[in-house]
């Protein structure tokens, strides 16, 4: 009878959850789902859609931009994760040695975490200008280029600039993991390693990377599934663009839905960005039970 | 002797890299205190000279920025407030109720925090638009309400977890009922982690620009975050750079003294396998 009594109260407390989540997310989720098989078009009508079966999903294939946005998605996710993991990495093992004023070091290391991404996007494009830049001033005046480059519209620096500003934003989380990932090696690991004549380059290789692997597995997979399906950072330093350069499947699917109407279309891309999300979620969540257990 | 070129070298770079960080910083807020046609210059200068505060007069009488920073404080902070009540409460039950399905709970809020938000946003704006709640601010807090609740859950859940029952269950001997046991023992004891979580939401919300992007029309219902990019893109914006930055600037004000201020309680639960964004 005890146990009959906790469970109706489990699900009590748990229930305004359960309406928000189910009202906001999975109904939701359910409709999209829907929607990827009919051919909902603002423009025409809400109530007039019909079922078209797989036709969406193929549509995308047959687009002969497909293989452009699924590679600007994997320069993206792989890039920017790379880019935060090993910046964040590097900040984390400098900082971690015996050094004047550390806390405060590792203070400024984090404060990009707190810049709202829309104002990190004002301020960087404003570093990055192609006309009033100070970036282009300082590599011209240091003779390191000729001319002023246009960063976030010139087909070879597009990426690098987008990834550069994506890595500002993103390796303060990556580096207070890490750090407290490093704190947690035992120092007697390192004396042994010492001792055995095993040099800071060794001792990196043999000890802590092979004690950070889990926490650094987490981050990764953390960091693809939110790099797949982030919006705002591509969406506000380039639109997408130019032209369709820099649109990766979140952009994509925000231009089809809501700038062409086509929801139906829209969402279909977007199950299929929550497919691939899918699989790296699984692995996801794979690892953080092994950790909780 | 073999020592010095190594840490020579990681100085470099630690410094080479924390003024990567810090500079963005550095050159808006100098470049928010200079007046407008020092900024559209071909050799700048380092340091605002003449030093101005006219940028951020034209800021805060901006009521394209004005207006939605007001919306700001009332989304972030009615979301923060509904977010950790709710959340504390499946929390608690999480924690220390017995019943089955708790496994299954987890792994959907786990999951949910993972789902692609522009997928699920359709058929939101489409339900928003069916019963009223486009170009709301009710319709902002919902969805950032949804957005950080499967986060608030899990982590406060866990900072219930670490506290020890015997203390309640005293009580509950004592009278207390589970719930006044939970208002009067658990929840006091865990201040420190409920206003991280607090403040967490409250930043996440402060920062995000998606939902109001799509979810909200007029001035009156953006927030900041919103408006912002919204006056860079327009040419008007464009022209005043300084004024905007010095907006930027403010704008991010709040967000950073919370920061400061709670920075060891913040990265302590965020380290604790949350995910930001």
């Amino acid at each position: 009878m005890k146990l009959r009594r906790e469970t109706v109260q489990g699900y009590l407390y748990f229930l305004p959850v359960f309406l928000i989540l189910g009202a906001v997310v999975g109904w939701p989720l359910i409709q999209a789902g829907w929607m990827s098989f009919s051919d909902l078009y603002l423009l025409k009508a809400l109530r007039a859609r019909n079922f078209v079966g797989l036709d969406n999903y193929i549509h995308f294939f047959e687009d002969p931009n497909a293989s452009k946005f699924l590679i600007n998605t994997a320069i993206f996710v792989v890039g920017g994760t790379a880019a935060q993991l090993t910046i964040g990495l590097i900040l984390a093992l400098l900082l971690n040695q015996r050094l004047v004023l550390r806390g405060f070091w590792r203070g400024l290391a984090i404060m990009p975490w707190a810049m709202p991404i829309t104002v990190t996007a004002l301020t960087w494009k404003w570093i990055l200008d192609g006309q009033w830049g100070i970036l282009n001033y300082v590599l011209v005046e240091l003779g390191i280029t000729d001319g002023y480059i246009s960063w976030l519209s010139s087909p070879i620096w597009l990426w690098p600039s987008i990834l550069m500003v994506d890595a500002w934003a993103g390796c303060p989380f990556m580096f207070v993991n890490l750090l407290s990932g490093l704190q947690g090696i035992p120092r007697d690991l390192y004396e042994a390693a010492r001792i055995d004549g095993a040099g800071p380059w060794k001792a990196f290789w043999r000890i802590t990377l092979p004690m950070l692997r889990p926490i650094i597995a987490t981050l990764v997979l953390l960091s693809v599934i939110i790099h797949l399906r982030d919006f705002t950072t591509i969406w506000i330093l380039t639109s997408g663009g130019p032209g369709i350069e820099s649109t990766t499947l979140s952009p994509l699917v925000y231009v089809t839905s809501f700038r062409y109407f086509k929801m139906g279309y829209g969402a279909a891309i977007g199950m299929l960005l929550m497919l691939i999300s899918l699989v790296f979620t699984i692995f996801y969540l794979r690892r953080v039970r092994f950790e909780a257990a | 002797m073999r020592r010095l070129p190594g840490q020579v070298v990681r100085l470099a770079s630690l410094s080479v890299l924390l003024l990567w960080v810090v500079f963005p910083f550095l050159w808006a807020i100098t470049c928010s205190l200079r007046p407008i046609d020092k900024l559209f210059t071909l050799t700048p200068e380092w340091l605002p000279s003449p030093l101005t505060f006219d940028n951020y007069l034209w800021a805060i009488h901006e009521p394209n920025f004005v207006i939605p920073l007001r919306n700001s404080f009332l989304v972030s902070g009615l979301t923060a407030v509904i977010s950790v009540t709710l959340g504390a409460l499946a929390a608690y039950g999480l924690a220390r109720l017995r019943y089955p399905g708790k496994k299954t709970i987890i792994t959907i809020m786990l999951s949910t925090q993972m789902l692609p938000t522009m997928l699920v946003i359709i058929p939101i704006f489409l339900i928003y638009a069916r019963v009223g709640l486009f170009n709301t601010l009710s319709g902002l807090i919902l969805a950032s309400t949804a957005w950080t609740l499967p986060y608030a859950v899990l982590l406060l859940r866990s900072f219930f977890s670490g506290l020890s029952v015997s203390l309640e269950e005293q009580a509950m001997v004592d009278g207390c009922g589970r719930l006044g046991a939970f208002m009067r023992i658990t929840l006091p004891l865990s201040i420190a982690g409920i206003i991280a979580v607090t403040v967490y939401v409250f930043i996440w919300t402060w920062g995000d620009m998606l939902f109001p992007f799509i979810l909200a029309k007029n001035i009156d219902n953006q927030t900041a975050a919103l408006s912002l990019f919204n006056m860079m893109q327009s040419t008007r914006g464009a022209t005043n750079y300084a004024g905007l930055l010095a907006a930027g600037v403010l704008f991010t004000l709040p967000a950073m003294i919370l920061f400061v201020a709670l920075q060891r309680q913040l990265l302590e639960g965020l380290t604790a396998g949350s995910l930001k964004e």
